[in-house]
């Protein structure tokens, strides 16, 4: 099965080490999207059919929250993992989270397997692709 | 709140580093070290809740191209430290803010952390609550920590 995951985060370094880490876990680059705000997420759903969603919180123009809701709010996206990767501290803000539905909140700084392993939780065919 | 000592503060960029870069950092010019390369890039971030606050980063140019060199398992002298460079070093200023509001407030964290951003040498505190200056393998962090309590009641 092959496995397409985007990554949602306004910091480019962020970006690459999280590309290198789904790819480490069994994802196909070509399969790996890219983009730096949930404005620019959303529009890349009409461009790619995607499987997960590695998701920064703290982000101009659209904050990674209000993307999940709209998410969550599509019932065509039902399936869609949504994973976050945040600095942000904020317990409310996490249960609030969980309440849209996402899968899992993962805080920063991670160790690269603790985020592999995430990975593969939502994805556990990836590694096989 | 929680007490946040400079030793905290090395603690936790340390962690940070470490995690994220894969660089090892300790408490930086001591009597007898060399003097490390001046900052030359800045980025500031701050948060909001019970008490509002503030953290500058300031690293050397071998700092941060170290520092993304790190994130992007590249070797420092490709990185261009004006661009990438500068994205690492906000990067490193949200995830050491993340870090620092964790440990003021505890299990309960009641904090809003905001979007780094670029700044200069003028944004430099002159009276941070806790200063970290870190050497990181030879090159220079400074990490300022400036508690502002009285903000929230300003307005």
């Amino acid at each position: 099965m092959l496995c397409t995951v985007l990554i949602v985060d306004d910091s480019s370094s962020t970006r690459s080490i999280v590309r290198a880490i789904v790819r480490d876990a069994g994802v196909r680059d070509d399969r790996i999207f890219e983009a730096t705000n949930g404005q620019e997420a959303l529009a890349m759903f009409e461009e790619a059919w995607i499987d997960l969603v590695l998701l920064d919180i703290n982000m101009p123009v659209m904050n990674g929250e209000c993307f999940a809701r709209t998410i969550r709010a599509r019932e065509d996206l039902a399936d869609v993992k949504l994973l976050v990767v945040t600095a942000e501290p904020s317990p409310l803000r996490h249960a609030r989270l969980r309440q849209i539905g996402v899968e899992g909140i993962l805080a920063k700084p991670f160790a690269s397997e603790q985020l592999r392993e995430a990975i593969r939780l939502c994805l556990p065919h990836a590694a096989a692709a | 709140m929680r007490e946040m000592t400079t030793d905290a503060l090395v603690r936790l960029t340390c962690a940070a580093l470490e995690r994220t870069a894969f660089l090892m950092a300790e408490p930086g010019d001591t009597p007898h070290g060399d003097p490390l390369p001046n900052a030359v890039r800045f980025s500031r971030i701050e948060y909001r809740g019970p008490e509002r606050g503030e953290v500058l980063l300031a690293g050397s140019d071998g700092f941060v191209r170290k520092l993304a060199a790190g994130f992007l398992g590249d070797a420092p002298a490709s990185i261009d430290s004006e661009t990438v460079g500068a994205d690492a070093l906000r990067e490193l200023s949200n995830i050491v803010a993340g870090s620092l509001v964790r440990e003021l407030g505890g299990d309960r964290c009641p904090f809003a952390i905001g979007l780094p951003t670029a700044c200069d040498v003028a944004s430099l505190p002159l009276q941070p609550t806790a200063l970290a200056i870190l050497d990181v393998e030879g090159e220079r962090l400074e990490v300022y920590w400036t508690r502002n309590a009285s903000a929230l009641f300003a307005a």
